[in-house]
């Protein structure tokens, strides 16, 4: 291609591309399938097929399986020994061998007798929830970090992970489950463990330098919330419907029946929701207090709340009460009669009757200015910088800068008891502010750093104030001198045109002196010229600092990282306070915004009905509930088969259908259509009781099957799709290190709580800690406790812990890999936790066993419950003679008998 | 701890011979031809490639184009005015500075070489190389923050979770040496770019694809290479021995488990973590590097001396077959990178300084080698800088243009695509990330559109839907 011909190309392209901005297309483009795929289909419970193989003649699975084998000329494998079906229960349902204290009345079942016994005490054990929890934690990618640049920590995302491990092991029946973390806070408002289940919605990545760094209403700053919503989409369609709802964000889906308009109502049912810390209380009472105190401070914010309440008597006396605290904190505002400094600038300073002071224009640009008065109060607890505009000022002020602006570097106060004494610097903390333009802040006021300051664009032509508490320490009394001094050193004129100094004696909890303008509007206005706008302004904020005194007395709260809709506002990142617009972005373009989208879910599956309270969608939960209630609808069988598709594929290494985040056209059909739903009947016919699933699919004989390779059937089925033999398949990252901790005694078996962080943390230059694994002593307890309970970094992940397909926690993982390679072996020999345990169970068997044989036996049966072959005791025995039972034991977990279950 | 101590520990865990370091190298060269994947053709090759391996040379932060490559002299009149590109175009800047005054740059541009290549004083050395080079004079990104343009720059998405092109290319190519791993990452010793982690992640493709971290003046460059700690039991005996028992376990596990290929991979990736043990100390000694060439990648000066270390380890790794290599230059966060906010003056040429001379020395190295000849190497950032200054003498993020260089396999030297505007505000013909990886496959052999991944019910490519190959500046 010619280059001039290449140009034009890429103008071409680029004129599309520009459209689509920041990657929104990442789906094949094509016509709309209309054709239904074969998961939308009605849920009907199959009949048992009549074949039966050898001994398999009862259980419904092994004939559904035996069916299968049978048309493909296969032949089940002979049932497993006791050791391998041992250790295969217990790594399924535990994730771990049994701990030490396990062993005692493990020893009273047979295997084989007592299997369905043994099962049961399994999934009753709490070591259960902790297994399973984590497999859902990967579907949903939940991590404790926001991933992206400013990958910020997540300290209170954990009870989310708790909800998980407490949900399963209490049986949770499965709909209800998947609607508590659709809608939990909703649908059972007084439950706090309800609450922490929205942390599903919250659990995927989140863009804080777009969310945090950019400003409402900017295209930037939509798409980013748009993009948050598309995680929220993908990670409910995908996990609870097993469909790739997703791929419509640009065009209908290209092959299954999901249009733009379905995706753009399903980004409305998010549209009022942000992932933030939420607080909640494990007291029920104080929850309910809590949560209906936050709702009506959200409806009120969001205009939702009733207008009558605002204007009856109570609204009424509320506002007298806070009229007259609010003249008592600010009559406590004093300030005294300036007096000139002489090494201020030269322009002169004239004083106003209300205590002001303007500054004639300035000859330089850059420069201090300085005065002297005496203390308004024996003991002041803050001072106020009030900037205020004046028509004198360029755009009214209150700064001289050309565009009205200021910007004061330094704000000093120094003190002293007569002229006799030398100035004494005062300290000042805790400063706040009314308004700071972007990337300044009133805190560089105080920093000693002249080059930071302090502006109010584009907030020109209004009075903003800072305040700061006084340090205690100073004895302060009345009349005594306090001198300001106010630098400059932005340049261009940049200086202040007029502001006023005061003080206050109130204690500091109470001295808040910032109104909004409109407030500050009402109050000044006499109450009989008080328009209706005015009194609802201060009804309005006087219901809202009764509210907030309610508050003041609850005790202090639990928090979860979950999804919200009602939240302090960090920097640009604010509460929508009610959904915000969705619209239908043509291509997925920001640019090319279409009509609003009301809330809703697939059109095409229009057998399960769309019931929100249509009254109350303004309210966001409503639509919240709404989804929930869709999502888990009795005949929507998507959501019943995709979660036994998963079961299966949790206790059999391989789903049913092997794309198991995709039911849809586009994905897999099921290797056995019938036994899916049958299983999917189950599930829901159970009540949605997924521990009656893995009863089922533990106890038949399909599952019981040994795991040996066989080379006739494999050429048949080499992937063991029909399931000829049990999947060996090599312990995950967590089972291993879980493994690790239970052979050695060394597991701590407290359950909850926040994640222990296994590697040293420091402030890293930017958002985003230093983070170090390597450095952290794998003798720590932190490292002892299971590892469903580590904290999880989303780009800082252990290093160990990936080596071995811990999944990138970005991106939604619902089949982990398995891969091999050096690093990962590597990994496996030289990670000091591993060489750490190898020494303590080396001790533990050297303490019960002189004699090496002794130790490997104890090792085989302790690890893999049958004794060591001839050939590996001898091999073991000889390499431990010379390099150390800790170090045989080291190599034994490396060995492909320990790594892989059978 | 001090260079010295670090040499000094490293030269100690080697002497001491950690590691499988006892065993006979001749044996275990040996053993790979049997057990090693080498040789197979490679899993996703569509056509004969002009590029064997990829060293990315990645300035972190946004490399400012106005300053370097792409010279603007139509902003020298304007210089303190208000930036107006006309016709109403709305100017928005990421972090909102008031005024939008234009900057000219203050650094002297002139032309280079055969092909006449503006370039700044602020790379006088690669300014001397430029007929070596081809400019891809507009590049563009959708976006204007690190964290995302990062992502686009080395995923294809703007979304985390995404292979970068180092896994693709490892998983569709497969393993060209047998000691050493496919993609491996040197990042600045200051710290990790943007995304720490993310930007060499094999996002969901198997984590053997991942860019291996090295860290060449650490005590343990390669992970897990060696236990951190000083374990004095574990040793050249108790690990070459370690491995004849693993060999043992195993085969008895595999005799009566049967033939499984996941288990004799397994057994294989030991052999070859052995041979990585063995082979890394030798990568990292640079003692066996000549002064003359030491001092052409710039490690006889402070300023120079760390980025010239790894470019001359990625040249010791391109001996070595190592497929794709990634160098950083500049942390992530506020500073000590590319990301010039607040003075251009003086942030822009320290910088620079670091990379410059080391960067030419790598090129004409590899030259000299005929390295050059089956390695392409990409220079780039993850979007420009703006024409107007931000406070100061500062200029803010711009994902409206930006300049990239190839050289190497398959790259016609000395030339260059693509317009910018007038200002370098934004590229009048775009260039995109999706055109860079396209063509980087392309030359390696992979058809970007053939090269997918099934996750989450969609093909997934490095290139997304798009891509167009950069035939202008392909030999």
């Amino acid at each position: 291609m010619s280059p001039m011909k290449r140009i034009q190309t890429l103008q071409i392209i680029c004129m599309s591309l520009l459209a689509w901005v920041l990657e929104p297309i990442h789906c094949i483009h094509g016509a709309t399938s209309d054709k239904a795929p074969w998961s939308f289909s009605p849920l009907m419970r199959p009949p048992l097929p009549d074949e039966t193989l050898g001994s398999w003649t009862e259980h419904p699975v092994d004939r559904f399986i035996a069916r299968r084998l049978k048309k493909e000329g296969l032949t089940p494998s002979p049932p497993a020994e006791r050791h391998q079906l041992l250790r295969r229960v217990f790594n399924d349902v535990w994730g771990m061998p049994p701990l030490p204290e396990d062993l005692e009345w493990l020893r009273s079942y047979d295997v084989k007798q007592d299997w369905s016994r043994l099962v049961n005490r399994l999934l009753a054990s709490p070591h259960y929830g902790e297994r399973w929890a984590r497999h859902w934690m990967d579907i949903v990618h939940f991590a404790e970090t926001h991933g992206h640049d400013e990958d910020a920590p997540r300290e209170h995302a954990w009870p989310y992970r708790d909800y998980l491990i407490q949900s399963l092991n209490a049986d949770k029946p499965y709909d209800q489950f998947a609607r508590e973390q659709l809608a939990g806070d909703i649908l059972i408002p007084a439950r706090a463990e309800a609450l922490t289940a929205t942390g599903f919605l919250a659990a995927g990545p989140w863009d804080e330098s777009s969310q945090m760094g950019i400003q409402d209403g900017t295209l930037d700053k939509k798409l980013a919330q748009y993009l948050d919503r598309d995680d929220m989409i993908t990670t409910t369609m995908s996990s609870f419907l097993g469909i790739t709802a997703h791929c419509a964000r640009c065009h209908d889906h290209k092959f299954d029946p999901i249009s733009i308009e379905d995706y753009y109502a399903l980004q409305a049912v998010f549209a009022g929701v942000d992932r933030h810390d939420r607080p909640y209380d494990l007291d029920t009472h104080t929850h309910r207090q809590r949560q209906s105190l936050l709702a009506l401070k959200s409806n009120l914010l969001g205009g939702r709340y009733p207008e009558s309440a605002l204007t009856g008597k109570t609204a009424r006396a509320k506002v007298q009460h806070w009229i007259q605290s609010r003249h008592q904190v600010l009559s406590r505002w004093k300030t005294g009669t300036p007096r000139w400094e002489e090494e201020s600038a030269t322009q002169g300073m004239l004083q106003a009757s209300d205590g002001s002071i303007f500054f004639e224009e300035p000859s330089e640009g850059k420069g201090s200015l300085s005065w002297t008065f005496q203390s308004p109060h024996t003991r002041p607890t803050a001072i106020q910088l009030e900037v205020l505009p004046d028509d004198r000022l360029p755009k009214k002020g209150p700064g001289w800068a050309e565009n009205g602006n200021f910007r004061l570097s330094e704000f000093e106060v120094f003190w002293r008891s007569d002229a006799t004494m030398p100035w004494k610097p005062v300290a000042l903390q805790d400063p706040r502010n009314d308004f700071s333009e972007h990337t300044t802040s009133v805190r560089y006021l105080i920093d000693g750093d002249a080059s930071t300051d302090w502006g109010i664009l584009p907030q020109i032509g209004q009075p903003h104030r800072c305040y700061f508490e006084i340090k205690a320490g100073l004895d302060i009394k009345k009349d005594h001198w306090f001198k300001i001094v106010l630098s400059h050193q932005h340049g261009n004129k940049h200086w202040l045109g007029r502001c006023r100094v005061r003080l206050t004696d109130m204690p500091t909890g109470d001295i808040h002196p910032f109104l909004h303008q409109d407030l500050q509007q009402a109050l000044d206005t006499t109450e009989t010229l008080r328009t209706h706008a005015q009194q609802l302004t201060l009804a309005r904020h006087a219901t809202l600092t009764h509210w907030d005194g309610l508050f003041e007395a609850l005790p202090s709260p639990s928090m979860v990282y979950a999804a919200t809709s009602f939240f302090p506002a960090v920097g640009n990142f604010k509460p929508a306070l009610g959904p915000r617009e969705v619209r239908r972005l043509a291509r997925g373009s920001i640019h090319s915004p279409g009509e609003i989208v009301p809330p809703g879910a697939l059109s095409q599956m229009n057998w399960i009905p769309w019931n929100p309270d249509e009254k109350n969608l303004k309210n966001e939960g409503e639509r919240r509930l709404a989804l929930a209630q869709w999502v888990t609808h009795h005949d929507n069988a998507l959501f019943w088969r995709t979660m036994a598709n998963r079961i299966w594929q949790y206790h059999f290494g391989s789903p049913l259908v092997s794309t198991p985040n995709d039911l849809g056209n586009g994905g897999q059909v099921p290797s056995h259509p019938e036994l899916l739903d049958w299983l999917a009947c189950e599930l829901r016919a159970s009540g949605g009781s997924m521990k009656h699933l893995h009863r089922l699919l533990l106890n038949s004989q399909s599952y019981r099957q040994q795991s040996v390779f066989r080379e006739n059937a494999a050429q048949v089925d080499a992937a063991n799709r029909y399931y000829w033999r049990m999947t060996p398949r090599r312990l995950e990252a967590e089972a291993f290190r879980d493994t690790l901790l239970a052979l050695t005694g060394s597991l701590d078996t407290r359950m909850g709580g926040p994640s222990v962080k296994q590697f040293h943390m420091r402030p890293g230059i930017h958002v985003t800690p230093v983070v170090d694994y390597q450095g952290f002593s794998a003798q720590e307890p932190a490292m002892a406790r299971r590892s469903v309970y580590r904290f999880l970094f989303r780009t800082l992940p252990d290093p160990f812990m990936k080596a071995m397909d811990c999944p990138d926690a970005s991106n939604w993982t619902p089949r982990r890999n398995i891969s091999i390679g050096p690093l990962q072996a590597l990994a496996l020999m030289n990670d000091d936790f591993i060489i750490h345990q190898s020494q303590l169970l080396a001790n533990a068997l050297g303490k019960q066993h002189t004699d090496l044989g002794s130790q490997v036996n104890a090792l085989f049966q302790r690890s893999l419950f049958r004794a060591p072959d001839p050939m590996e005791s001898k091999a073991l025995e000889a390499y431990a003679r010379q390099h150390g039972m800790h170090n045989a034991c080291r190599y034994f977990f490396n060995s492909n008998a320990f790594l892989f279950v059978e | 701890m001090t260079p010295s101590d670090t040499m000094h520990r490293r030269a100690f865990l080697w002497k001491s011979g950690a590691g499988f370091g006892a065993l006979a190298l001749d044996q275990l060269l040996a053993e790979t031809e049997e057990a090693g994947t080498i040789g197979m053709s490679p899993p996703h090759r569509h056509h004969p490639p002009r590029a064997r391996r990829v060293v990315q040379l990645f300035m972190n932060g946004g490399v400012s184009p106005m300053d370097t490559f792409d010279h603007k002299p139509a902003l020298g009149p304007l210089n303190g005015k208000r930036f107006d590109p006309g016709d109403g175009q709305v100017v928005e800047s990421v972090t909102n500075s008031p005024g939008f005054p234009v900057m000219a740059s203050p650094f002297a541009f002139r032309q280079q070489g055969q092909c006449g290549q503006w370039v700044s004083e602020v790379f006088p050395h690669m300014g001397g190389m430029v007929d070596d080079l081809a400019f891809l004079m507009s590049m563009q990104s959708t976006s204007n923050v690190h964290g995302i343009a990062s992502y686009m720059q080395n995923t294809g998405f703007a979304l985390p979770g995404f292979p970068c092109a180092g896994a693709w290319v490892s998983y569709a190519l497969g393993k060209i040496n047998r000691n050493l791993p496919e993609f491996v990452v040197m990042p600045d010793p200051r710290g990790l770019p943007y995304n720490n982690l993310g930007n060499f992640s094999s996002g969901f493709l198997p984590a053997k694809h991942q860019g291996t971290v090295i860290q060449p003046t650490h005590a343990n460059p390669v992970p897990f290479l060696h236990p951190s700690g000083a374990f004095p039991s574990i040793n050249a005996r108790s690990e070459s021995d370690g491995l004849k028992l693993l060999r043992q376990l195993n085969g008895f596990h595999l005799a009566y488990s049967g033939q499984d290929q996941m288990l004799t991979s397994r057994m294989e990736s030991y052999e070859n973590a052995a041979r990585l043990q063995l082979m890394a100390p030798e990568l990292f000694d640079l003692s066996q590097e000549s002064e003359s060439v030491k001092s052409l990648y710039g490690m006889d000066a402070e300023e120079t001396r760390d980025f010239g270390q790894r470019c001359l380890t990625a040249r010791r790794m391109l001996e070595r077959d190592v497929r794709y290599i990634q160098i950083w230059s500049g942390a992530g966060g506020p500073s000590n990178n590319w990301d010039n906010h607040s003075n251009i003056h003086k942030e822009l040429p320290w910088i620079a300084r670091q990379v410059d001379l080391p960067i030419a020395g790598f090129i004409k190295d590899l030259k000299a080698t005929g390295l050059l000849d089956d390695t392409l190497v990409i220079w780039t950032t993850e979007f420009g800088r703006m024409p107007f200054t931000q406070g100061q003498s500062g200029r803010d993020h711009n994902g409206g243009t930006f300049v990239t260089w190839l050289a190497g396999a398959g790259v016609r030297p000395g030339t260059r695509m693509g317009v910018s505007d007038p200002w370098g505000w934004k590229a009048e013909t775009p260039i995109w990330c999706y055109d860079l990886h396209a063509t980087l496959l392309h030359l390696l052999g992979v058809d970007h559109t053939r090269l997918t991944f099934r996750h989450n019910g969609l093909d997934r490519r490095l290139t997304d839907v798009h891509g167009e190959l950069l035939t202008p500046i392909m030999a």
